[in-house]
């Protein structure tokens, strides 16, 4: 296993910037993954690694090597696809084998390796199958397989779960991610799902128009995103961003949200919202930050319930603050409450972000 | 009608339908069976006979010995026309199959123009490229040559296997090659190992298609032959005709000696080769 590092890489289709600039320093054993929305830049990213594609600037290096002009084959990585891509007219066996083959390794510690990664992935049975023969979560074994039992320095992972049912999907993510711990993995993993990203990684890369726009923990990106855009990707439910215009002077600025005046009594609250650029800012809060409390509560803002979404142990509720619809959450026991009713919601300004409007920067406490 | 009656009738029909389009197409080649197995007394008969009193070989034993008044050797344009459709064939697969890899695989500027070029090849008949190719072959003076014959028939053999193979290519996902580059493959290794098995069903639909149009063909190899040695077997089949003569049972001799590798051919692959072909057509 080995380092990786992705120095300032660029590529270029005709006049669009595919990736613009990406760094990131990825650590031995570590788990990170790139998310963003289609066309972010995250796929054409995982494949300069790979190799597949030529980067048009910057440097690629996997342990102390500079790995930037090597074909894929030298760069000592496996990768998984989204399709899976076995080798349609090999047996499971000889697509496990394949890799081992081609790097000319001795039959009989082949088999050795392939009886290992067989049994990681509980696929020892379908061994003597061809790839049509298996179902999808069976393929998506042993493509891992094919994957593991190179020993790489680095597993490369391509959207791996997106062809599987939503069920498989969740049960394969804790696999992949066991799977690493137990190899000691470096993995770098390419999603389009931020739950994916938020449940597998110790760190995600968070990319739009080619630009890595975060790269932290799960817990960084999910509580302290640095701009509206990872605000917005991140969670499910996502961020509640409410536009609002400051008002007041310094240290006891307003906020105003269309008809709905708040005064933030936190210092915290008061300090970001002095950095304001200009008197347009948008709020930002988590759906577990806002709670119900009972009407006439000082501080609170009065609205109506619009939809109501029980899932379980989580009831969602959503009801406009300022003529913006936001989702707010409540895990209370046997909760109910009807669309229309009036409701009154307390804001923890502990968990409160101002961003800029203008910029899209969060701004700093 | 109930049900069943309407069942019976649709049977009734569809068994006519198709028993008429098997005599339409068998009928011929029974005839010409039939007429090969006469004596030349028998073949004039009318009524005419379609079993044989006296089945004969004479015909075969003729026909496959060289003439010397007509100067017809059936045997000569047999190894000929193997010759040349195997040759044509072969060298199509393997300038389609790079070729075909290329169009489906890679960006290069002039690319829908290539492509438009190897296609338009089969919107025009075949008999309007005669002269000029006749012209072409003399200047590089391949007339009367197995080169000429064959590089001839690549004009129209090459665009087709092209076309199969394409299809056939732009139906492998793009991530096999991947997969098989990062697990230690060139990229022509990646097209050898991986690709070209799995081509196997298109290069065989190909292959048999270039390999009935060349041993069929009559135009060109009648244009670019010039001496009876050099002659294909639809060639040859002419020259039973003569000016005063007409050789019925040896035509017809020929003709099913002609016939047969063909004729084997399509029974050995028949099931792969549709299946080939409707592999091709639709994508997975």
């Amino acid at each position: 296993m080995a380092e990786v590092n992705l120095i300032n890489i660029q590529k270029f289709y005709g006049d669009v910037r595919a990736v613009d600039g990406v760094s990131l320093n990825i650590h031995d054993k570590e788990f990170v993954t790139l998310v963003g929305p289609s066309g972010c830049g995250k796929t054409t990213t995982l494949h300069i690694v790979a190799g597949l594609i030529e980067l048009d600037g910057g440097e690629i290096r996997i342990g102390d090597r500079d790995v930037s002009e090597l074909d894929p084959k030298d760069r000592d990585i496996a990768m998984v696809f989204q399709n899976y891509a076995l080798y349609p007219h090999k047996s499971v066996r000889d697509n496990l084998e394949f890799p081992l083959r081609m790097r000319r390794v001795d039959k009989a510690v082949r088999d050795q390796k392939i009886n290992q990664a067989a049994r990681i992935l509980s696929i020892e049975p379908l061994l003597a199958r061809k790839p049509r023969q298996l179902s999808g979560g069976q393929q998506q074994r042993v493509a891992l397989g094919r994957a593991i039992v190179r020993d790489p320095a680095v597993f490369l992972m391509d959207e791996p779960l997106s062809n599987l049912d939503a069920k498989l999907r969740v049960q394969m993510r804790t696999e992949i991610k066991h799977l690493q711990q137990e190899l000691q993995a470096t993995m770098i993993y390419v999603t389009h799902d931020q739950m994916e990203a938020m449940t597998m990684s110790d760190r995600i890369a968070i990319m739009d128009r080619g630009k890595v726009q975060q790269y932290g923990t799960p817990n960084e990106v999910y509580n302290k995103p640095t701009n509206l855009f990872v605000a917005g990707f991140i969670g499910s439910p996502p961020m509640n961003l409410i536009p609002a215009t400051r008002v007041g002077s310094p240290g006891a600025y307003s906020l105003q949200m269309n008809a709905v005046s708040y005064a933030p009594k936190s210092p915290r609250v008061q300090s970001m919202l002095s950095k304001a650029s200009s008197a347009d800012v948008v709020i930002g809060i988590r759906h577990g930050a806002i709670s119900i409390v009972p009407a006439g509560t000082p501080g609170s803002i009065a609205t109506h319930v619009y939809t109501v979404e029980p899932t379980g142990d989580i009831t969602y509720v959503q009801a406009t603050i300022g003529d913006k619809l936001c989702t707010l959450s409540t895990n209370e026991h046997g909760f109910h409450i009807n669309a229309g009713e009036a409701l009154s919601l307390q804001l923890n300004e502990d968990r409160l972000y101002v961003f800029d409007a203008k910029s899209g920067v969060m701004l700093a406490e | 009608m109930s049900r069943k009656q309407r069942k019976i009738v649709h049977a009734i029909v569809v068994y006519a339908l198709v028993g008429f389009l098997c005599v339409f197409a068998i009928a011929p080649m029974a005839w010409m069976l039939s007429t090969s197995l006469k004596t030349s007394a028998e073949q004039f008969l009318t009524p005419p006979r379609w079993i044989p009193q006296e089945p004969t070989l004479e015909n075969y034993i003729r026909v496959l010995r060289p003439n010397r008044l007509s100067g017809t050797n059936f045997t000569v344009y047999f190894i000929n026309s193997l010759f040349v459709s195997l040759a044509t064939t072969i060298l199509a697969l393997i300038v389609a199959l790079p070729a075909a890899y290329a169009f489906s695989r890679f960006e290069f500027p002039g690319k829908n123009v290539a492509y438009f070029a190897v296609l338009g090849r089969n919107m025009f008949p075949l008999i309007v490229f005669l002269i000029p190719i006749f012209t072409l072959m003399r200047v590089l003076g391949w007339i009367n040559t197995y080169t000429g014959l064959i590089v001839a028939y690549l004009t129209f053999a090459l665009p087709l296997a092209i076309w199969l193979l394409k299809g056939f290519f732009d139906g492998i996902p793009n991530e096999l090659e991947k997969a098989a580059r990062i697990d230690g493959s060139s990229r022509f290794g990646a097209f050898l190992r991986i690709i070209v098995p799995l081509t196997a069903a298109g290069m065989t639909a190909a292959g048999v298609n270039a390999f009935i149009q060349a041993w069929n063909e009559y135009g060109f190899a009648r244009q670019l032959t010039e001496s009876s040695n050099m002659r294909t077997i639809p060639v040859g089949l002419a020259y039973f005709f003569t000016e005063n003569t007409a050789d019925w049972g040896g035509l017809m001799a020929s003709a099913f000696l002609f016939s047969v590798p063909v004729v084997l051919m399509f029974m050995i692959i028949q099931r792969f080769f549709i299946a080939a072909l409707t592999q091709g057509a639709v994508k997975q």
